[in-house]
């Protein structure tokens, strides 16, 4: 399936186990909700066309797994900032590669992952600069219980040649449980001198401080920490521009982090 | 009417008795001033009686109109009515002052509160306390100045609405301007709400605007003098070294932690 988007758009699309191919045609502007729904095998494939600018939220609703393969073409100052929030129960396997073609590309994605109790998100991403001039920016949160794996890695690659390109990343992993496992790789592979790029990473349990804190204001352990996770979700959901749609997706997250009780 | 009743009160830290058999009531509109040279467990009382987990109690009860407060968990004697701001708040990153209050609020009633009738009270709790008006939208301490934090700490006293507010040092860090607000706002939330007043400060200033009903000086462990505002004053003028002679009790004198050395960077061999 191939489709196109012009002029302005704000369209909502729905998870298919058939390639599909969606192309930003050259200085188009608009936004794109996706439904991760029944479909458990995507191949997805994004061509945002010179001077193009895609807003792209991916939201996962899937009861089942999930095998999500991404690639997105960023052209000659074009602009895609992309969103993943995914609170579902099944495995996440999740592939993506995104290349910077041309000077003037950026991307950035905020992405928020709840691992619940013995559930699996595995995510393996490259940003891939192939010109000078280009921007990248990975910002991935989790939040994890008991016995749940969370697997990162995400790559930054500046290719020879390509000076002023900028690459960056944070993963913050928030774990709230035991037995969990938690792998984290950031990765800048650059062979360019006059270059930019940054990554940080953090993983760790709340501060007991904190959750005595947020306790002593009346707020049970399992609500606290759930409040502590909204933070970590919270960036990611302020990418859905629609008030509506982000009010409802807000209280969806917060029920599935355990603010009005667990599920 | 709320009652907060403590008796024979003993709290451990490690180990280490701090509290050695207090004894204090507190009731509904009364103001108690409690006071004491800096180690003798001001602040574990405090933290005591809201259950924070690095304080043990190893003997003596606390009631809260005749609930046992030692079995409840610390969100359980929240909700029953107790509130403690505390001298060095906690910073929570990500989480909004708005989402936190807003969730504490909803914790303790069944139907949740209408978002409008709770950004009007955040906001006239703003306004009454002259933060900037983003302080709903900030995170939680995040960036905060020391005034700040204690100021928003009585925002959310009169947000969450105690029968009986414990307040450690609060006046610590506030200007004098700032001071005046805050005793004004911690009054008006009385006249309010009826609650009791616990206050722990070292400056007569405070209490001179909150005018307490009850004063109380604790030394080594134990209430061992209890008087009315005057007693404020007193020790104001004199210190404490007369209730030390006149009750023969000495005073906890913090350890005073001496500089260590980590060893050196180097070291030069003699050949």
């Amino acid at each position: 399936m191939e489709r196109a988007f012009q002029d302005t758009f704000n369209e909502q699309l729905s998870s298919t186990n058939e390639k599909t191919i969606l192309n930003v045609l050259s200085q188009a502007s608009g936004s794109l909700f996706y439904e991760i729904t029944e479909a458990t095998n995507i191949d997805l494939e994004i061509n945002v066309e010179p001077s193009a600018n895609l807003k792209l939220f991916m939201l996962n609703r899937s009861n089942g797994d999930v095998d999500l393969n991404l690639t997105i073409h960023v052209d000659q100052d074009a602009t895609c900032q992309m969103g993943l929030l995914d609170l579902q129960d099944g495995k996440f396997n999740w592939k993506q590669y995104v290349d910077l073609k041309k000077a003037g590309a950026q991307f950035s994605i905020l992405s928020g992952q709840l691992c619940m109790p013995d559930t699996t998100k595995i995510c393996s991403m490259e940003v891939c600069h192939e010109d000078g001039h280009t921007f990248g920016q990975m910002q991935n949160f989790a939040v994890l219980f008991d016995r749940a794996r969370y697997e990162m890695v995400a790559n930054g690659n500046i290719k020879k040649g390509c000076a002023q390109a900028q690459s960056y990343q944070t993963t913050r992993v928030l774990t709230l449980g035991k037995d969990h496992i938690a792998k984290v790789i950031p990765l800048l592979l650059i062979d360019e001198n006059e270059v930019k790029a940054s990554h940080a990473l953090s993983i760790g349990q709340p501060d007991e401080e904190q959750l005595y804190y947020l306790c002593s204001r009346g707020l049970s352990k399992q609500q606290a920490m759930g409040l502590l996770s909204v933070g970590y979700f919270l960036p990611v959901l302020d990418l859905v521009e629609d008030k509506e749609l982000y009010e409802s997706l807000r209280t969806y997250m917060e029920s599935k982090v355990g603010l009005y009780g667990r599920q | 009417m709320s009652e907060l009743v403590i008796k024979d009160l003993h709290v451990s830290v490690e180990d280490k008795e701090i509290l050695k058999g207090l004894d204090l009531t507190i009731k509904s509109g009364e103001r108690h001033a409690l006071m004491g040279p800096n180690g003798n467990g001001k602040s574990t009382l405090l933290a005591a009686i809201m259950g924070n987990p690095k304080y043990t109690v190893t003997k003596g009860s606390i009631e809260l109109n005749g609930q046992d407060v030692l079995s409840m968990e610390v969100d359980e004697r929240s909700k029953a009515g107790l509130f403690l701001g505390m001298q060095y708040p906690s910073v929570v990153s990500g989480v909004t002052n708005s989402d936190f209050l807003r969730s504490a609020i909803n914790a303790r009633q069944e139907k949740p509160i209408s978002l409008f009738k709770f950004i009007k009270e955040m906001d006239k709790a703003i306004e009454q306390l002259q933060m900037k008006p983003d302080l709903a939208h900030r995170f939680l301490n995040d960036g905060f100045s020391g005034g700040e934090k204690k100021r928003n700490e009585i925002v959310q006293m009169m947000m969450l609405k105690p029968s009986i507010a414990m307040l450690d040092e609060i006046d610590s860090g506030l200007d004098v301007d700032a001071l005046r607000i805050v005793s004004d706002a911690i009054i008006k939330t009385q006249e309010d709400t009826d609650m009791g007043l616990l206050i722990v400060s070292h400056y007569a200033r405070f209490y001179e605007y909150l005018k307490p009903t009850h004063a109380h000086v604790l030394l080594d462990g134990k209430i061992v003098v209890s008087g009315e505002a005057d007693l404020v004053d007193k020790v104001d003028q004199e210190g404490y070294e007369w209730i030390e002679k006149e009750f023969g009790v000495l005073a906890n004198k913090e350890d005073k932690k001496q500089p260590i050395s980590l060893g050196s960077c180097a070291v030069k061999k003699v050949a």
